[in-house]
């Protein structure tokens, strides 16, 4: 053996600083038989880079090396102390093997789940970054080791390279001041990526005070507008559209899906701002005189040129409104006899003290012999 | 030619090397943090010190114990240093080598310390 016992002399000093974790490391090796001065070599030189990579990496990581790298002198330092004991005590050996039968095991799992130098340095959506806000923003990259684990990303560093003045603060928070089109590199040590931002700055967002869906029919489009701070549109938009109830109505990219009668919301979301959607769901009828308060109904309406169809509803407060498809611009046209009523954007309000009469009519003023389809709904508020 | 018998592995020589270039700063941590920075490879504690008991078996380097250090948690360093014998291997090692690559490329000598 080449290493002299020290036990005594270290006994009697003080051990202060670097806390690595030794008295892990050491019953690793402990465990695999591996002598005690040889220990104390190993966990000195250890615990001198444990300290090295606190510094550079953080407790956490040091950590993580601490055990890994104990664990992978486990088979080394283990096998020669296994052949320097054979020679003296051949009755250990077997229980020796089976330990590093375990220490090999250690090992590789260890090496599977051990996270290795970055090597790359990858963006969502191939580093195409649409940004709508006119506040500072952080960016995000991630970094990745060889075998794809994820590792931290704050030491990344970012800098503006071309396109649009946008200010790029060393950590990656950006600020989109004008639009435009700009290029930015981060960059981890030889490691480089770049992100294309779209400086797109939305001042205002404004959807559809109220919408109306029927169960079963197609999902309609939400129907929002994004303006800058000079009143222009925004159509380059990054935002987020939520329901609030889904068992009343479910998104279908920026289409509205009824799922049961009812009322929900939906909100916009595009950088610095949202708006709000009443979103009531209707039941088809083929009747409306059965309604009850709060209940949502809707009855499909087919008129020939000249006609004309009725329906009796009770006494009582109602929204009501003719739908067509989006893209058709002729619809029938709506009156409540009986009834004294608003217009409300494309709905009327109507409060009925006696039972009134809905009343859906082919427009005079069209001249064509085609039929006009829609759908007519109401909704009986609460009294 | 004198030429030791001694056959050295590739991490043999490479540890041998770092001893000699090392020469009163060579000790486990150093040696291993040097190996890393010229070939870009961390061996584990356990290989190098493996390696490092074999070179002293073979008589290629000698060692010895300093007083303990803070740094080290209250533990002593194991200096170690090449011995003449080593000195020789790594000679026959160059040559060995400069003889292979003869005309091929750039060489190579160890400074001894």
């Amino acid at each position: 053996m080449i290493y002299t016992s020290r036990r005594n002399t270290l006994a009697s000093i003080h051990r202060p600083q670097p806390a690595a974790p030794s008295s892990l490391g050491e019953s690793i090796l402990r465990i695999a038989g591996v002598d005690q001065d040889v220990i104390d070599e190993v966990l000195g030189d250890m615990a001198e880079e444990y300290a090295m990579r606190v510094a550079r990496v953080g407790r956490a990581r040091a950590c993580g090396w601490y055990l890994h790298e104990s664990l992978r002198s486990v088979p080394h330092l283990g096998l020669g102390a296994l052949r320097a004991r054979a020679q003296h005590q051949p009755t250990h050996l077997a229980a020796l093997v089976s330990v590093f039968v375990v220490a090999a095991s250690l090992v590789f799992i260890a090496q599977v789940n051990a996270d290795g130098p970055p090597a790359f340095l990858t963006a969502d959506r191939r580093g195409e970054l649409v940004v709508n806000s006119e506040r500072p923003v952080q960016l995000s990259i991630h970094v990745v080791d060889a075998a794809g684990h994820a590792l931290p990303s704050s030491n990344v560093r970012y800098q503006w390279t071309s396109g649009v003045p946008v200010s790029v603060s060393a950590g990656g928070v950006i600020t989109c001041s004008q639009a435009g089109d700009a290029t930015v590199r981060a960059a981890l040590g030889a490691l480089e990526a770049r992100l294309s931002l779209h400086c797109r700055p939305v001042h205002d967002v404004r959807a559809t005070v109220m919408m109306d869906v029927v169960v079963g029919e197609d999902a309609r489009a939400l129907r929002f507008e994004a303006t800058d701070a000079s009143g222009q549109s925004v159509t380059e938009l990054a935002g987020i559209i939520s329901i609030r109830d889904s068992t009343i109505a479910t998104l279908e990219s920026q289409r509205i899906h009824a799922r049961a009668p009812g009322i929900t919301s939906a909100t916009v979301s595009v950088g610095d701002h949202a708006s709000f959607t009443a979103v009531h769901s209707y039941q088809r009828v083929e009747q409306l005189d059965a309604i009850v308060a709060g209940q949502h109904l809707a009855v499909r309406v087919r008129l020939a040129p000249r006609e004309m169809r009725r329906w009796s509803i009770p006494a009582g407060s109602y929204f009501l409104a003719i739908h067509t498809h989006d893209n058709e611009q002729t619809r029938p046209q709506l009156a409540v006899a009986g009834a004294v009523c608003k217009a409300v954007l494309e709905h009327f309000e109507c409060w009925a003290r006696e039972p009134a009469t809905v009343i859906a009519y082919y427009p005079r003023n069209i001249n064509h012999d085609e039929p006009l389809t829609g759908t007519l709904t109401i909704w009986r508020q609460e009294e | 030619m004198y030429m030791t018998d001694l056959t050295l592995g590739t991490l043999e020589l490479t540890v041998l090397l770092t001893v000699s270039r090392l020469a009163t700063d060579a000790y486990g941590f150093a040696i291993r943090r040097d190996i890393a920075e010229r070939t870009g490879r961390e061996h584990s504690v356990g290989a190098l010190y493996t390696t490092l008991q074999r070179l002293q078996d073979k008589g290629l380097v000698t060692s010895h114990a300093t007083a303990p250090l803070p740094v080290r948690g209250g533990r002593s360093r194991r200096q170690y240093k090449l011995t003449a014998t080593g000195a020789r291997s790594l000679l026959d090692a160059q040559r060995h080598a400069e003889s292979m690559w003869a005309g091929m490329g750039k060489r190579v000598r160890p400074r001894l310390g």
